[in-house]
This record gives structure tokens, sequence and C-alpha cells, in this order.
């Protein structure tokens, strides 16, 4: 009897929930922070929802006012915060270390702790909602004096503050812990040019981050001062400035904006190169782009505050315009790489292509809201809803599905059903545009965001009608994509012994070790000659034409 | 090394040209300081790469190692530890307590210098 029960124990340590709460191993770490961040996708999807439902037909009233303050606060809260960039961040942990050739982590038990002190605080700025006055209402920017004690008195504004603090607290660790397994930690022969794009994006993400929180960190606990020693930091009575606020919050937001949109760019690289099978065009451009895109990213944060009247508009006008470079030279870079390749239209990379065309659109719509007299007429309107739903939306989230059938039998040893891919991706890619294209046109025609519902304006109704059931569709989309990977799972056994490859055309590290790796990654390392070391493993007889 | 000491340099010019075009540009202070703390972080990581030039080297940056030797030194590693989930509930606590309920905020810091000190001793 006593023997069964240690055993079950040892069990429940060995393979059961225990030995998830106690993993430090990268690559587990990094599936709970990819699970975690789905878990918020699907909450802050719901919330999306609750949003299109409201604003379905002029003067509706599905939802309270103060309910709809807060179910956008906590949409955009845990869309930025919660689950493009904390996927990145877990694709990242999976990744790095086997795409460098390491066994782990340079940090295990702090990779640990980022990611749980990640859990608590998403949870915390959830907990709101169980309190008395609900949650955080004053949008994910958290302006003052929207959230000073005197507009926003309930405690859920705390948690939700406390509950950012947390999330930054983990994201900066990450990026320490990452930076140092960048630098450090690569195998013999895997010299930095030798490193993949991907991680590339991530390192620089990182250093992005090491720049750019500090910022958050200031802003988030000015509002603690604020609302509890009565610090009157941004009340223009006393002295303070309110504009001080938005200030700190964008030199951290706009850099924000890339730190979530790098690594993205890395996963589509990536994905580029391996179905197109042909080696990465441009690879020091690529790299180079993503140092140009991080530093310009650093001095834009003003151009989310020209109509405050209080900041130098040319300057930071010129300088949001000249990110346009950088990101030029990465779609040409991705574009040649395609130009003449064996191109294979799996469903990885009909995600990366949806993602060049949804974020050319979000990225030339960024271009024309850097020209002020552009800016000063569609500020506040749903024209910048749509064109940042455009860079995080059809961005990001198409180049993290892309990643996630690309590197689903990497990490699962299954790969998920094409058919169902392809169905996932269409839908997603027609729900998509049928929310945001209107929303565009509904922001030119001067419809302001954040309201909780609209006059009756020729065309508005109609307009904000096709953007709910492109709700709708992304829904059903994201239903396609779990009962794809509940049906891939049922016939696994089927698909076992997964290849080291099962794409054909890896290049990088990752690709020659098993589907899924073991603990410590690699039973033995492949000779690091070039900057494709599988596919040179694989096809030696190409070997003499990888870049070195 | 010489890239890392290379990439960081670059950054700190980078941030020091901006604060300067910045500074000349607008005479704003704020933003200035902003962007001079970014020139600063930099130059504090260049100092302390070129510092350890000498005693420091990369696997990563020996092309020609044999790259079966990979990882030897940090395999060693367990993969588990109870310590970095307390030490989250324990960080989480004090830094919520302290806000908004002071008797957890310090029964959490207690719990969180336990924690530290179990932690030590596990890794070494």
């Amino acid at each position: 009897m006593n023997a069964v029960a240690i055993s079950s124990k040892q069990r429940l340590v060995e393979h059961g929930i225990i030995s998830w709460l106690i993993t430090t191993n990268h690559k587990r770490v990094g599936i709970l922070y990819m699970v975690t961040s789905l878990a918020f996708f699907g909450v802050a999807g719901f919330l999306a929802d609750v949003i299109r439902l409201q604003l379905v037909q002029p003067d509706a009233s599905f939802v309270s006012p103060n309910v709809y303050n807060e179910v956008f606060t906590l949409h955009g809260t845990a869309m930025i915060f919660l689950f493009i960039a904390p996927f990145s961040f877990g694709l990242a942990n999976y990744l790095v270390p086997l795409q460098i050739g390491a066994a782990d982590m340079a940090f295990p038990r702090l990779n640990a702790y980022s990611y749980w002190i990640f859990l608590i605080g998403g949870v915390t700025i959830f907990g709101g909602l169980g309190v008395e006055g609900g949650a955080g209402n004053a949008g994910w920017t958290g302006y003052a004096p929207l959230s000073t004690i005197q507009t926003a008195a309930g405690t859920g504004m705390d948690l939700w503050i406390l509950g950012l603090i947390l999330v930054s607290l983990s994201t900066t660790l990450t990026a320490i812990n990452s930076l140092v397994t960048i630098l450090v930690f690569r195998a013999p022969g895997m010299s930095m040019w030798r490193i993949p794009v991907f991680c590339w994006d991530v390192l620089v993400t990182f250093l992005l981050v090491l720049m750019a929180f500090p910022s958050l960190f200031v802003a988030l606990f000015s509002l603690l001062l604020e609302r509890h020693l009565g610090a009157k930091l941004f009340d223009a009575p006393w002295g303070g400035d309110p504009v001080m606020y938005q200030h700190l919050f964008w030199f951290f937001g706009h850099p924000e904006v890339y730190v979530m949109i790098l690594p993205a760019f890395g996963m589509i690289t990536e994905i580029v190169g391996v179905f197109s099978r042909k080696p990465i065009f441009g690879y020091s451009g690529l790299v180079l782009s993503a140092f140009g895109i991080a530093g310009l990213s650093m001095s834009v944060w003003a151009h989310h505050m020209f109509t405050t009247g209080a900041v130098n508009d040319p300057f930071f006008s010129a300088m949001s315009f000249a990110i346009a470079v950088p990101t030029g030279i990465k779609f040409f870079n991705w574009i040649a790489t395609m130009w003449r390749g064996e191109i294979s239209l799996d469903t990885p990379m009909l995600f990366a292509i949806g993602f060049m065309l949804n974020f050319l659109l979000g990225g030339v719509t960024g271009v024309m809201v850097a020209s002020p007299p552009i800016d000063f007429n569609v500020e506040d309107s749903y024209f910048l809803v749509s064109h940042f739903h455009y860079v995080l939306g059809g961005g990001a989230m198409f180049a993290i599905f892309g990643a996630l059938y690309m590197w689903w039998p990497k990490i699962w040893g299954v790969k998920l059903n094409e058919r169902l891919g392809k169905l996932h991706f269409w839908s997603m890619m027609i729900g998509f545009n049928l929310v945001f294209f209107p929303m565009m046109l509904l922001g030119v025609a001067g419809m302001p965001r954040r309201v909780y519902t609209y006059p009756n304006l020729p065309g508005w109704g109609t307009l904000n009608f096709v953007e709910t059931i492109g709700a709708a569709i992304i829904t059903v989309s994201t239903a396609v994509f779990i009962w794809n990977i509940v049906m891939s799972h049922r016939t696994a056994e089927a698909q076992r012994p997964l290849a080291d490859d099962p794409w054909g055309g890896g290049q990088a590290l990752e690709w020659a070790t098993s589907s899924p790796p073991p603990e410590f990654n690699f039973h033995a390392l492949p000779p690091i000659r070039s900057k494709r070391p599988a596919f040179d493993l694989h096809y030696p007889e190409y070997a003499k034409d990888s870049p070195k | 090394m010489k890239i890392s000491i290379k990439m960081f340099s670059f950054a700190m010019v980078f941030g020091l040209v901006i604060c300067a075009a910045y500074w000349f540009d607008t005479g704003d202070a704020p933003g200035t300081v902003f962007l001079g703390f970014m020139a600063i972080g930099f130059l504090w990581v260049v100092l302390y790469l070129f510092g350890s030039r000498k005693t420091t080297t990369y696997d990563g940056d020996e092309e020609r190692l044999p790259s079966e030797l990979a990882g030897e030194h940090i395999a060693v590693v367990s993969s588990e530890s109870p310590w970095p989930i307390l030490l989250a509930i324990t960080t989480s606590a004090f830094l919520i307590g302290t806000v908004l309920h002071p008797m957890l905020g310090f029964f959490a810091i207690v719990c969180f210098f336990i924690v530290v000190w179990q932690l030590a001793r596990e890794s070494t």
C-alpha cells in the first residue's frame, strides 16, 4: 500500500502536474509560456467579440458603459502584454537554445521564475473583475488622470497596475536571461554571424526591452505613488504634468510595438527560408535592419502625442518615416528569398504571406499617421485602431500562427492537419480583413474610438455590422485551429516517429535533433560550418553552397 | 566577444547622436534625459565587455572547435526546482500586499527571504 502510494507520488513528480510546476527546462518553460499566452488570447478574443456585439448597431446596449470600458481595457492589455509578446518569449525560450546548440537557457531557475510571475501578473490584471468597482477601465495605456484615484478609485485599477509591474519584471528578467544565453552559450562553431535570424531578432528585441521597460516601471510606480501617497505627479493644479505620464508611457510604448513585431519578423524569416528551399537572402541586411528598426523605434515615442501640442512634431515625424527604410529592407529580403525558390504553399507559408500583405497595409498606414497633418485628422479615430490591428493582429498574430504550424511538429512530434490548417488560414484572413478594413473607412469618416455607442450616421451601422460578422468568422477560425490540434493529436501515433526535419528544408540547428528533442536538446551536435547546419547535415551534397 | 563590443558600441554611439540631435532640435530636457540614459546604459555595457575581453572566451566564437563539446558546462544543471514558483508567489504577494494589505506584504517578505535562502542553498 505504502509502496504504491510512493510510486504514484513519484509518477506525479516525474510526469504529472507537479513536474510542470517545478520544471526549469527551457522547452517546458517555453511551452508553459505559449500555452498560457494562447489561453489569454482566447480570453482577449472573447472580449473582442463582446466589443463587436456592443457596436453591432447604433445605440446598442448589449453591456453597460462601465463594463464596456473594462472590456476594451482588458482586451488591449491582454493582447499586448499577455499574448503577443509573451508568446514570442515562449517560442524564444523553446527555440533559442536549440538554434544556438545550447543545452538550456543561461539561468534556468530565473527562467522558471520569470514565467511564474508573468502568470501571476496576468491573473492579477484580470483579478479586478472580481473586486468591487470592477477591473481597470482606463484603456491599455492607463493614461493619467483617467487612472488616478480621483477618476478610478477602485481596487481593480490597482490590480491592473500591480499586474503590469509583475509582467514587466518578468519580461525584463527574460530579456537578461536570453541575451546572456545568445551571447555566451553558443555551441562551438556557432559564431554570431551564423546564428539564425530569429535569434538576432530576439536579441535585438531584448535589448529594446532593457532600454524601454524601465520607463514603464517609472510610469506605473508613479501611478501608485499618485494613487496611494497623494504624490500629484500628474495633477496640473498642483504643479504636476499629465503629459509627463504620456512621455513615460510612450517611451516604453512605441519600442513595445517592436518588442512584439521583431520576433514576428524572425519567425517569418525562418518560415520563408524553409518553405522556399533557399538560403535566406541578405542575412546581414536582415540583422542590421533589425538594429536600425530598434534604434529608430527608441526615438519616435512622441508621435503618439502630436495632438497634445507639447512635442516637436518635425523631429518625431522624420524619425517615424525613417523606420520604413529598414522595414522595407526586411520585406525586400523576404521577397528575394522567395524569388526563384521552390516555394511550397504549406500552412506556415500561407500565414507568412498573409503576414506580409496585412503588415504592409499596417506599415503604410503607419507612415501616413507619422505625418502630423494626417495624424491630427485621424487621431483617436477608428483609423488608428485599424492601423495598429493590421500591424499587431494581421502582422504579429499571423506570424504566431505560422510559427505554431511550422514548429508544432518539433515541439510535440505531431504535424497539424494541412487541410484544416488551410481552412484556418483562409477563414482568418477573410475574417480579419472584414473586421479591420471597414474600420479604416469608419475612421476616415470620423468615427471615434473607445466609444460605447455611436449615432446612426450614413453607412456607420452597415460597416460596423460587417465588422461584427468578421469577428464571428475569426472566432470560428480559431475554433478550427483548436479542432485541428485535437484531431491531429488523435492521429499522432500514425505519424510517429516523426523525422528530425519533417518539412524537408529546415536550415537552423533545431531541425538536426529529434522531434520532440531530448531533455538537453541534442544527443550529438552536428558540425556547425555554415549558417544552415541542419541543411548541411541532411543534404551534404549541397553543403558547399551554404552561406558560411 | 568582439562582435558584442561592436554591437553595444554602435548602439551607444547611436544613442549619443540621437540624444544630441534631439537636444539641438528641441531643447526638451526630459526627452534628452531619456535618450541620454539609453546611451549611458550602453556605455556601461561596453566598458564592462572591454574590461573583460582578455579573460573571457565564448565557445561560439571558436569556429574550428568540434561542436560535440557544446553544452557540457550547463547540462549538469538540474531541470527541476520547487523554488522559482515559490519565489514568484512570495514576490507577487509582497508587491500586492504592500499596496493593498500591509500584513500580507510583511508576511510575504519574510517568506521571500526564506525562499531566497533555500534557493541559494540549492545553488551551492
